[in-house]
C-alpha cells in the first residue's frame, strides 16, 4: 500500500471519528439539559409563586413572579403542545431522556468501532513503513496466465499418471509372470499375488505417493480452486486434477485418490460407474492417481477354475465370515485407487461367486469373459467401495452371470462398471449386463 | 473537414450528456435531502403520538398555528397526528422510489458519457494522426 493511500485512509477515518465525537458531545449536552429541567420541574411546584428576574431582551432583566407553577405547556413536537402538571412533565422529560441515552449508546458504539478501524490502519502503516523485513506480497492475477499455467500442470500430471500406470502394469505383469511360473500350467485365472509381493508393491506405491506429494508441495501454488477446473475438464480425457474431476464425476463409487499436483490432500471419492474409461482411453488418460492401496489378498477367481483356484488363492475354501472375507474373495474389482487394473493377460477375470461353503461347486462360470472384455472391465472398473491394492484382476469382469449358488445380493459387491456414459446405478447396470 | 466536424459534434454530445448527468445528480441530491427531512418529521410525529396516547382524555392539547396557540381536543389531536404520520409515510415512499429512479438514470447517463468520451478520444487521435 502506498503511504499516500494510507494517509488518505487515515484522514477519512479521523474525520469520521471527529464527526462522531461531535455528535456525542451534542447529545450529552441534551442529556445535561434534560437533567437540569427535571430538577427544575421538581422544585417548581414547591411554591405557588416564585420570585424571579425575568430577562428582557438580551441585556436586561426585570424582577417578576412565576405563577401557575404547576401548569406546564409541553412541546410534544411538530407544533403540538400539551398542558401538563409538573409531575407529568417530569414523566415526559424522563421518557425523552431515555431516548437520548439510547442515541448516546449507539453513538458511543460507533465511535468505538471507528477507533478500532483507525487503530488498525495506524498499525498497518507503521508496520509497512518502518520495518524492512515485513514485505507486502503482491500477486497479480491475470486470468489468462492462470489458465495457461493450469493447462500445463494438467498435462504434466497426465503424463506422470501415464507413467505411473505403465509402471503399475509392468509390475503386475511381472508378478503375474512369477506367479504363473510357480503355478501349474492350468489356466490361471489370475495370478495370486503372494503377500510379500503385495507388501512390496504397497511400499513402492507409497513411496511414489510421497514423491508426488513433495512435488505437489513444491510446485503447488495457491490453486485451491481445483474445483473450478472441473468445468474445463469435462472431457473424457480427464485431467490431472484428479481430485477435481473425481469430485465432479465420481459420485457413485468410492475411490480414494491422490491428488498429486494440485494438492497434497488425499481424498476418497465416490465414483460413478459410468465414469470408467474405456479401454482405448485408458492408455491416454489415467485420470486418477492411485494413492491408497490395500493389499489385495485374493483377486477374484473364476468359478470355473474354482476348484483349483480357490485353493490356490486361499488356503481355505472361501468362507465368508466377515466383510473382510468378501473383500478377499470378491476382491475389489479394481483397486479403488486405480483405474487400471490390470491383468492384461487375460485371465478371465472371473468373478468369485460367494462360495458359501462349498468351494468345489462347479459353477457355471459366472464370468466367461473374453479377454477384451475383461480388460475393458479391468480398465474401467472402479471398485465399489473397498480400496485394494491394484489388483491383477478386476474383481468384476463387467458381466454378471447367474449361478445357482449365487444370489443377486452378492453381486453388488462388485460394482459393474459400464463404459457407458449414461448414469445408472450399479445394480441397474448389473442387471442390464445380465440381460 | 468531415473529421473536424465529427469532432465538434462529438464534443457537443459530450457536453450535453454531461449537463444531463449534472441535472440528474442535482435532483438526486434534492430528493435525498427531502427524504431525510421527511424521515425526521416522521420520527417526531411518532413521538407526539406516543405522548398523546399517554395523555389522559381530559388533558389540554394546543396546536401552534403561526403566532396562535389553539386549544385542541385530545381525540382530535390524536387523529390529526395519525393522519399526518400516514401522509408523511406515503411521501417518504414516493421520494424513495424517485430516488431509485434518479439513481438509475444517473448510471445510464454516466455510461453513455464514458462511451462518448471514448469515441471522442478516438476521433481526436484520428485527427491528430492526420
Amino acid at each position: 500500500m502506498d503511504p499516500s493511500q494510507l494517509q488518505r485512509l487515515q484522514e477519512e477515518q479521523h474525520r469520521a471519528l471527529n464527526d462522531c465525537a461531535e455528535k456525542i458531545q451534542q447529545w450529552e449536552k441534551f442529556d445535561e439539559d434534560y437533567n437540569a429541567l427535571h430538577e427544575r420541574l421538581e422544585t417548581l411546584p414547591d411554591k405557588t409563586t416564585h420570585d424571579v428576574m425575568v430577562p428582557f431582551g438580551s441585556l436586561a432583566f426585570m424582577p417578576g413572579k412565576l405563577v401557575h407553577t404547576n401548569e406546564i405547556l409541553v412541546l410534544l413536537g411538530d407544533n403540538w403542545f400539551a398542558e401538563r402538571s409538573a409531575k407529568q412533565a417530569c414523566g415526559i422529560v424522563d421518557r425523552r431522556k431515555k431516548q437520548v441515552e439510547e442515541n448516546l449508546k449507539q453513538l458511543r458504539e460507533e465511535k468505538r468501532l471507528l477507533e478500532a478501524q483507525a487503530g488498525f490502519t495506524d498499525d498497518f502503516r507503521t508496520e509497512s513503513s518502518n520495518k524492512k523485513d515485513i514485505v507486502e506480497i503482491r500477486e497479480d492475477y491475470d486470468p489468462e496466465k492462470e489458465a495457461k499455467w493450469r493447462e500445463e500442470r494438467r498435462k504434466k500430471g497426465r503424463e506422470r499418471a501415464k507413467e505411473r500406470e505403465k509402471e503399475r502394469e509392468e509390475e503386475l505383469r511381472r508378478l503375474k509372470e512369477t506367479k504363473q511360473s510357480e503355478e501349474s500350467t492350468k489356466e490361471v485365472s489370475k495370478p495370486s499375488i503372494t503377500e510379500e509381493e503385495l507388501w512390496e508393491r504397497l511400499d513402492r506405491l507409497e513411496q511414489l505417493e510421497d514423491e508426488l506429494d513433495e512435488l505437489a508441495m513444491l510446485s503447488e501454488d495457491s490453486d485451491g480452486d481445483d474445483e473450478e477446473d472441473d468445468d474445463d475438464d469435462d472431457e473424457e480425457d480427464g485431467c490431472d486434477d484428479d481430485r477435481v474431476n473425481e469430485m465432479e464425476r465420481e459420485k457413485g463409487t468410492w475411490k480414494s485418490r491422490n491428488i498429486d499436483e494440485k494438492t497434497n490432500r488425499k481424498h476418497v471419492k465416490w465414483k460413478e460407474p459410468e465414469q470408467e474409461y474405456s479401454d482405448e482411453d485408458k492408455e491416454e488418460i489415467p485420470k486418477k492417481t492411485i494413492s491408497f492401496i490395500h493389499t489385495r489378498i485374493s483377486p477374484l477367481f473364476s468359478i470355473e477354475e474354482k476348484d483349483t483356484d480357490d485353493e490356490d488363492l486361499e488356503s481355505d475354501s472361501p468362507k465368508i465370515m466377515s466383510p473382510r472375507d468378501i473383500y478377499k474373495y470378491f476382491g475389489p474389482t479394481t483397486s479403488a485407487l486405480t483405474n487400471d487394473i490390470v491383468l492384461k493377460d487375460s485371465e478371465e477375470p472371473s468373478r468369485c461367486v460367494l462360495p458359501a461353503t462349498n468351494t468345489k461347486k462347479p459353477a457355471k462360470s459366472i464370468l466367461k469373459t473374453s479377454k477384451s472384455k475383461s480388460i475393458e472391465v479391468m480398465d474401467t472398473t472402479k471398485t465399489d467401495s473397498k480400496p485394494s491394492v491394484s489388483t491383477l484382476l478386476p474383481a468384476f469382469s463387467g458381466e454378471v452371470f447367474e449361478r445357482e449358488a449365487v444370489k443377486e445380493a452378492t453381486l453388488p459387491i462388485q460394482p459393474v462398471m459400464l463404459p457407458a456414459a449414461k448414469r445408472m446405478s450399479r445394480f441397474k447396470a448389473a442387471r442390464q449386463k445380465t440381460i | 473537414m468531415a473529421p473536424g466536424r465529427e469532432l465538434e459534434m462529438l464534443q457537443k454530445q459530450l457536453q450535453d450528456e454531461l449537463d444531463k448527468l449534472k441535472n440528474v445528480q442535482k435532483d438526486y441530491q434534492k430528493a435525498l435531502a427531502n427524504r431525510q427531512q421527511l424521515d425526521s418529521q416522521l420520527n417526531e410525529n411518532k413521538i407526539v403520538k406516543d405522548e398523546l396516547d399517554i395523555l389522559e382524555d381530559d388533558g389540554k392539547v394546543f396546536k401552534l398555528m403561526g403566532p396562535v396557540l389553539v386549544k385542541q381536543d385530545v381525540e382530535e389531536a390524536k387523529q390529526n397526528v395519525g393522519k399526518r404520520i400516514e401522509y408523511i409515510s406515503s411521501e417518504l415512499k414516493r421520494i424513495e422510489d424517485s430516488i431509485k429512479d434518479l439513481d438509475k438514470k444517473q448510471d445510464t447517463h454516466r455510461e453513455s458519457l464514458s462511451k462518448l468520451q471514448q469515441k471522442f478520444q478516438q476521433a481526436q487521435m484520428k485527427q491528430m494522426t492526420k
